[in-house]
């Protein structure tokens, strides 16, 4: 059978998962019961997958979708010129960090899958790779910062349902704030948006529902063929491209 | 001796006078500016404000030696962005109290002569429009935990 085959068939097959979610919903609406699985969290019966990019984390590497393969990724969009959002939620996710490292939780134990925190900047404009530098690693020394050119990080954000905006200042050109999505967003090992936390955050119930996504999706991504899947997405990216 | 004794009233009076006048004011409690990375351009400071008096008092301008400008500014969630709104003034009710906090509003500290660290204080001067004006000293410092979270730090 031929890759493209494949992933028609997968493409199908996900059709009718989304469908029967759908119709779940709408007869039994078990929307409830969802919000107590996960009250944090807004969890995706149907992955997003992210298209190839490649950016540059704040120690001038390469960043592309590879670097969210085999991993959990908490994610979150923001900008360093940012006094009250940014920083409250970054400190957020050190707390949901340490809710995890204290218990030596980061790395799921069945399959070895570690966890990841990252910080995309939507005003590559000012936030430039040593901007970053100074700015993730104050609030934790693992988390990695990633810049890009513009249209890059709008090409990530949109489909993901990030939306930002220049808001002009009063003084200067340099001086204007950026309005933004504060959610968190969760990658799964596949380079997938899985879940989405929507602010306020309570860092330790954002843990706790994490564990319980993290127990219920990894297996899904990490074994019975999920290579398969792993080669069909990554396919999926080229033909994108 | 004579004198002493007139000192001393004085001072008494003033003393007198000072407190009571201070119940007509804003009290400012628990404020603090957050840490910020060394070559932040921005800072967020917080506080509660308790109004004691009988009228609504109006903070309209706050300054800081240690900063070009400062601006008074609300978060607000507006079509699903987060969005700093500066605000001319800010209302304290009569007897009521107003909370800067993160996500909330707060004091936007723009322009660092330089980066304040944490353990450092930062000079606030706020304005009223009835004309009173009082200075703070809000220290700098990381978040605290949530509460309901303070056991984290408990053990290492």
């Amino acid at each position: 059978m031929k890759p493209s085959n494949i992933f028609l068939i997968a493409i199908a097959g996900a059709l009718l998962l989304g469908l029967g979610v759908w119709f779940g919903k709408a007869h039994n609406s078990p929307s409830v019961n969802k919000a107590d699985e996960f009250p944090s969290a807004t969890v995706l019966e149907v992955p997003v997958p992210l298209l190839q990019f490649s950016l540059s984390d704040h120690n001038g590497n390469l960043f592309t979708p590879n670097n969210f393969t085999g991993k959990w990724t908490f994610m979150f969009f923001g900008y360093t010129h940012c006094p009250d959002v940014c920083p409250t939620t970054l400190v957020d996710m050190n707390n949901i960090y340490h809710d995890l490292a204290d218990k030596n939780e980061l790395t799921e134990k069945k399959f070895g899958i570690s966890t990841q925190f990252i910080f995309i900047t939507v005003d590559p404009e000012r936030d430039t790779v040593n901007e970053l530098k100074e700015y993730v690693p104050f609030f934790n020394e693992r988390f990695v910062g990633l810049t890009g050119d513009a249209e890059t990080i709008e090409s990530i954000a949109r489909p993901l349902g990030i939306a930002y905006r220049r808001v002009p200042g009063k003084n200067t050109s340099r001086d204007y704030l950026v309005d933004h999505s504060a959610s968190i967003l969760l990658i799964d090992p596949l380079g997938r948006m899985r879940a989405v936390f929507s602010p306020p955050h309570a860092p330790k119930t954002i843990a706790a529902d994490f564990r319980n996504i993290r127990e219920k999706y990894t297996e899904e991504c990490c074994i019975s063929g999920d290579e398969k899947t792993e080669t069909i997405i990554f396919d999926y990216r080229k033909e994108k491209k | 001796m004579k004198k002493t004794l007139n000192v001393c009233l004085i001072l008494i009076l003033l003393n007198l006078f000072s407190s009571a006048y201070a119940h007509e004011q804003v009290s400012v409690a628990n404020s603090w500016v957050r840490s910020a990375p060394p070559g932040a351009d921005v800072l967020a400071a917080y506080m509660v404000l308790k109004n004691e008096s009988d009228e609504a008092r109006v903070l309209t301008k706050v300054s800081s030696n240690m900063f070009e400008r400062v601006e008074i500014h609300k978060t607000e969630m507006h079509e699903g962005m987060m969005k700093m709104i500066p605000q001319d003034s800010l209302s304290i009710p009569a007897g009521g109290e107003v909370t800067l906090e993160p996500g909330g509003s707060h004091l936007m500290l723009i322009g660092p002569k330089s980066a304040p660290k944490e353990g450092e204080e930062v000079d606030l001067l706020l304005k009223f429009s009835n004309g009173h004006s009082q200075r703070i000293k809000a220290p700098v410092r990381g978040d605290k935990n949530k509460s309901g979270t303070m056991e984290e730090h408990g053990h290492h």
